[in-house]
């Protein structure tokens, strides 16, 4: 295949060690080519499965696509069909909500579990790695759990736990009003303690002195945490928390196990709606004309992103 | 920045200081139970749930649809077996040959590209580091369905090839390792070609061998999302026999007359392989997660 | 001396490797295109576990009769999709084995071919009703039957004996005893653990309307009125239809009486439920019987016809098609399905596996399902039940899963909010009719 092809034509350019004219030329030219041949095998790779399935995205925008009766050439209508279309709309609603509530839950929760586990305490080490566990597990695995865990009869576990609690049994994944922000809950569980481990190494990072004078200087827990921790994280935080927004726009698996977009639509997302007009509606055009536009929409705001960090790391 | 999270604090004082000397100990007793109790919820919400799936996949009895165990009753391997007549050893061979073929080529690959962008200067480079770091923004949630039509066309439907090849190209190790390899002295290298080595010798003798930790780092990354990897498999891999892990886990939860230890029982074996090799490489992960570019 | 440097050994051994890696996976791929040339037939049946042993005897019948070599693909998660997917990148199989109700969804892709009924051997062996399972609105045919049902409902018999009640024969008694069963304890286990009634209430494959659809009927109602010159209006903002809704939408938010993850569900999830107990009344097609038969409620539920709503006691009539796809190999294809559709074959689908009946009423007519399942009194009520009340889906339709799952949507959501069923109803008819008019069969 192509990949490996570019490799060769090294191995037959004659070898030097400098000295006479000739080799140095040969040298130059093959310092020249060099680099790309070094990159070659990922550009390969980067250009039949990233670039050419975008290109081709974006032509498919344009069509009906019938695989088995020859595309319709229809201009802008899919693109037009999208900004009209009320179930997209809702979708990219929950979407939204879904990304900032659960990366930004993720972070409140992963910054609690930075404050409360930093320590070097061997019992507290151990239990830092029992809480990072969600964190690597597979996203499949976490939802076939929780799919099981809250189960929105009365016996359910969390509903058992709940029930004795003195709480009614919640529906969870199984109404609309709580479809979506259960799916949250299980995001958070896992993100997380990814977080927390960013934190922790955060927290290190503070310049210990200033903690030692504010403790001469009486100031109480609160206090620390306010005018010293919290500014000292919030460069790397906001960063973190706009790219994780922009990442989050994406969700897929979890839903797609967990609910498949329901009950009544509510937890549909912008990738599952892609999907399901691609595979359920085989309209493979309209599909791809959302996917372009999600792609539009990730380019420009991460690129915005990372203007803003440039002028933050510039001031 | 340090290594690792577990040698975070050093001296007496913690980052925040919470335990910092205190002159109250009534205070201190009130304080540490505090802390007690939020363990225990730490414990509760995290640990507790991942405990009842284990105890589930391995108890005998059939639970009830939307049953889940916190106390095992009877240790029995009748779940995961039930599972692997289902296809879980097949769908675990075909993740590990993916894995196998998948991280192979994403760590070469991104190494010889990291080494091109990190010691040679040429016209273009920032050109391709841009185009590289765009490919962070074309996940396969995004590109799924052109992707599946380009793996048609090549030939790479159900195969190992079509649920491999397409994760190779991945820009989060290429942009560590060019990191990695911009901060080895540039001396080291120098006196190695002055001794005649070529690009390949010195990228293979001196470069690589510094470039251990990093490649490691990069090697649990890659691991995890090739392991995770769900919308692909679904599109690429259509007979049964292709199924990787993911997809046989979520399709016994698709199946008649399995209970909900079955399920859970292939969820385990999902998880297991990643959380071994987080433990066995805890400090590699935690190193890459805090070097500065954070999840793909 | 000429010695290969050492920096071009290393590059030969790696394009090396990485041409070995790339030949391995990439190997399967080229087995496949050989094969769509000649090879073996390609057949993609939507089924699990014992139902792939079935169809197996059935294929392993053909390849012995023929001499056809037959490789089967069978999966139950992701049928459809996997199929769009196939079709997407021109990689049909050569014959297909699903829902009769796909026909309009395959036809409008132009995935399957038309079939000349005149020129299938044995075709005048299948009942009339069986081959209108295979037709478009035209009057085209489009596929070969292979088995038909009618829904019928199971009901936990040692619940019913343990709270003194009787099997129910009408909505009202349906919703009596769901009270019953969720709130009196039938499985005497002191917890309240158990549900009425058993609903495949999610929209994936438009369950939830698949399940409604049946007392829409039963309430004299109708999805479409036909409007002349082979175009249709949506028919759902009747009364017949409101209170069809209405019904439904008590069990699930006044009575609570259906199983609380239900919205969620697919059949699986259903099926699932009735299995250990959890749900006490189950309305689904006969198959169950050997389903639930393979569990621990064998002998403790009993099947019954339909309760009657207050027009009528319609039920939903489903069939079993036989694609021929597309491109494929339509001579051999051809000769399958004339083989599926033997006496021969029709009796393997139904008893050669008894943990799956893949036939489950026989399409040909010289074979009868009380007779092969004898002994077994629940086929012949089943045989009853399709033929004095079946009633298939609008699946004529240009793309009838199109409709249905729009009506599905509108349902779930519906009964997730616990809304208004007329606002409803009136919103989903607009958006069906705007469906029919995309699909070119709108009045008006």
């Amino acid at each position: 295949m192509s990949v490996s092809t570019p490799s060769a034509p090294v191995a037959s350019v004659p070898r030097d060690r400098g000295g006479p004219p000739a080799a140095r030329r040969v040298r130059r030219v093959r310092s020249r080519f060099s680099p790309w041949l070094f990159l070659a095998p990922a550009l390969a790779f980067f250009a039949v499965f990233k670039f050419w399935p975008v290109i081709w995205g974006v032509y498919l925008s344009f069509f009906h696509v019938r695989p088995y009766l020859g595309n319709e050439w229809l201009g802008w209508a899919n693109f037009s069909r999208a900004f009209q279309d009320p179930d997209l709309r809702a979708a990219v609603g929950h979407t939204v909500l879904d990304a900032v509530v659960s990366v930004a839950g993720s972070m409140l929760v992963g910054f609690a579990l930075a404050l409360l586990l930093e320590s070097p305490a061997r019992h507290v080490r151990i239990l830092r790695t029992a809480v990072f566990l969600p964190a690597v597990t597979a996203m499949v695995a976490i939802a076939e759990l929780w799919g099981a865990l809250l189960f929105p009869g009365r016996y359910g576990a969390v509903n058992s736990f709940l029930g004795a609690l003195g709480l009614g049994a919640q529906p969870f994944l199984a109404s609309p009003h709580s479809s979506l922000w259960t799916v949250m809950l299980i995001q958070i569980w896992k993100a997380a303690p990814y977080d927390m481990v960013i934190f922790i190494a955060g927290l290190v990072g503070i310049d210990r002195q200033l903690y030692e004078s504010a403790n001469i200087d009486g100031a109480g827990a609160w206090q620390r945490l306010r005018h010293i921790t919290i500014p000292s994280l919030r460069p790397i935080t906001t960063i973190v928390l706009t790219l994780g927004i922009i990442r989050g726009l994406r969700v897929f698996t979890e839903i797609n196990v967990l609910t498949g977009g329901g009950p009544g639509g509510s937890t549909e997302t912008i990738v599952t709606t892609t999907f399901k007009a691609a595979t359920v509606a085989n309209d493979t055009g309209y599909a791809s004309a959302i996917s372009t536009l999600l792609l539009i929409a990730t380019i420009l705001l991460t690129s915005l992103t990372l203007w803003w960090r440039n002028r933050l790391e510039a001031s | 920045m340090t290594s690792s999270v577990a040698g975070s604090a050093t001296g007496g004082a913690t980052a925040l200081g919470l335990r910092a000397p205190r002159r109250l100990t009534s205070h201190r007793g009130g304080r540490l139970l505090v802390r007690a109790v939020l363990f225990l919820v730490v414990i509760g919400i995290f640990v507790v749930p991942l405990w009842s799936m284990i105890v589930t996949a391995f108890s005998g009895g059939a639970p009830k649809l939307g049953q889940v165990f916190l106390w095992p009753h009877g240790l029995s391997a009748g779940n995961l077996t039930t599972a692997w007549r289902f296809g879980l050893g097949r769908g675990l061979v075909n993740s590990i040959v993916v894995e196998a073929i998948g991280l192979t080529l994403q760590v070469t690959v991104s190494a010889f590209a990291a080494y091109a962008l990190a010691r040679k200067r040429f016209r273009g480079a920032g050109l391709v580091m841009l185009a590289i770091l765009a490919t962070m923004m074309m996940p396969e949630e995004i590109i799924a369905i052109p992707l599946y039509l380009v793996l048609g066309k090549i030939s790479l439907l159900d195969n190992y090839g079509g649920l491999a090849l397409p994760l190779v190209g991945w820009a989060l190790p290429v942009y560590v390792l060019t990191g990695f390899m911009k901060r080895i002295p540039v001396e080291l290298e120098e006196a190695a070609r002055v001794d005649g080595a070529g690009d390949l010798r010195i990228f293979f003798q001196v470069i690589l061998p510094l470039c251990l930790p990093a490649l490691g780092t990069c090697a649990v990354f890659g691991f995890l999302m090739i392991w995770d990897q769900y919308l692909l498999p679904l599109l690429v891999a259509q007979s049964p026999k292709m199924s990787t892990l993911t997809l046989i886990v979520t399709s016994l939860q698709a199946s008649q007359e399995q209970g909900e230890g079955v399920r859970l029982a292939a969820a385990v074996v999902l998880m297991v392989p990643s959380v071994l090799v987080y433990l066995g490489l805890q400090r590699l992960f935690e190193r890459g997660l805090l070097s500065g570019s954070l999840k793909g | 001396m000429v010695r290969v440097p050492w920096r071009d050994r290393v590059l030969v051994a790696s394009a090396a490797g990485m041409c070995a890696v790339l030949a391995i996976s990439g190997c399967g791929s080229s087995d496949k295109s050989k094969a769509e040339a000649t090879g073996p037939l390609n057949v993609w049946v939507r089924g699990a576990n014992d139902s792939i042993k079935a169809y197996q005897k059935v294929f392993d019948a053909f390849t012995a009769k023929t001499g056809i070599q037959i490789k089967p693909f069978m999966t139950l998660t992701d049928f459809e999709t996997k199929l769009s997917a196939a079709a997407t990148s021109h990689k049909l199989p050569d014959v297909v084995v699903d829902d009769a109700a796909q026909l309009g969804n395959f036809e409008t892709q132009g995935i399957i071919q038309p079939v000349d009924k005149s020129a299938v051997a044995g075709q005048d062996q299948l009942t009339d009703r069986a081959w209108d399972s295979a037709k478009d609105l035209t009057g085209k045919y489009y596929a070969v039957p292979f088995s038909a049902q009618a829904n019928i409902l199971l009901v936990r018999s040692d619940w019913l004996a343990k709270l003194k009640l009787q099997p129910p024969k009408t909505w009202q008694d349906v919703a009596t005893v769901a009270k019953a069963f969720t709130t009196q304890d039938p499985d005497g286990d002191g917890k309240a653990d158990t549900y009425g009634l058993d609903v495949p209430g999610s929209t994936t494959r438009g369950y939830i309307s698949w399940y409604w659809s049946s007392l829409l009927w039963e309430a004299g109602g109708s999805y479409f009125k036909p409007a002349g010159n082979g175009k249709f209006a949506a028919n759902l903002d009747t009364p017949q239809a409101t209170q069809s809704v209405q019904w439904f939408e008590d069990q699930f938010c006044t009575n609570k009486v259906v199983q609380p993850s239900a919205l969620n569900d697919t059949t699986t999830e259903a099926n699932k439920a009735f299995q250990t107990g959890v749900t006490g009344m189950y309305f689904t097609g006969p198959y169950a019987y050997a389903t639930m038969d393979a569990t621990a409620i064998k002998g403790k539920y009993v099947a019954v016809a339909p309760p009657a709503g207050p027009a009528n006691g319609q039920t939903l009539a489903e069939g079993t098609d036989i694609y021929l796809m597309a491109g494929g190999k339509t001579s051999e294809a051809k000769k399958l399905a004339e083989f599926m559709i033997t006496p021969e074959a029709q009796r393997l689908g139904m008893t050669a596996v008894p943990t799956a009946t893949i036939v489950r009423l026989p399409v040909n007519k010289t074979v009868d399902a009380a007779t092969e399942h004898q002994g077994d009194d629940r086929w012949k009520l089943a045989q009853q039940v399709y033929q004095s009340d079946g009633h298939y889906e609008d699946i004529n339709m240009p793309n009838w899963t199109a409709l249905r799952q729009a009506t599905s949507d509108g349902l779930n959501a519906l009964v997730a909010k616990c809304g208004d069923p007329a606002t409803a109803l009136h919103t989903l008819n607009d958006k069906l009719n705007s469906i029919l008019k995309t699909q070119g069969v709108a009045a008006g």
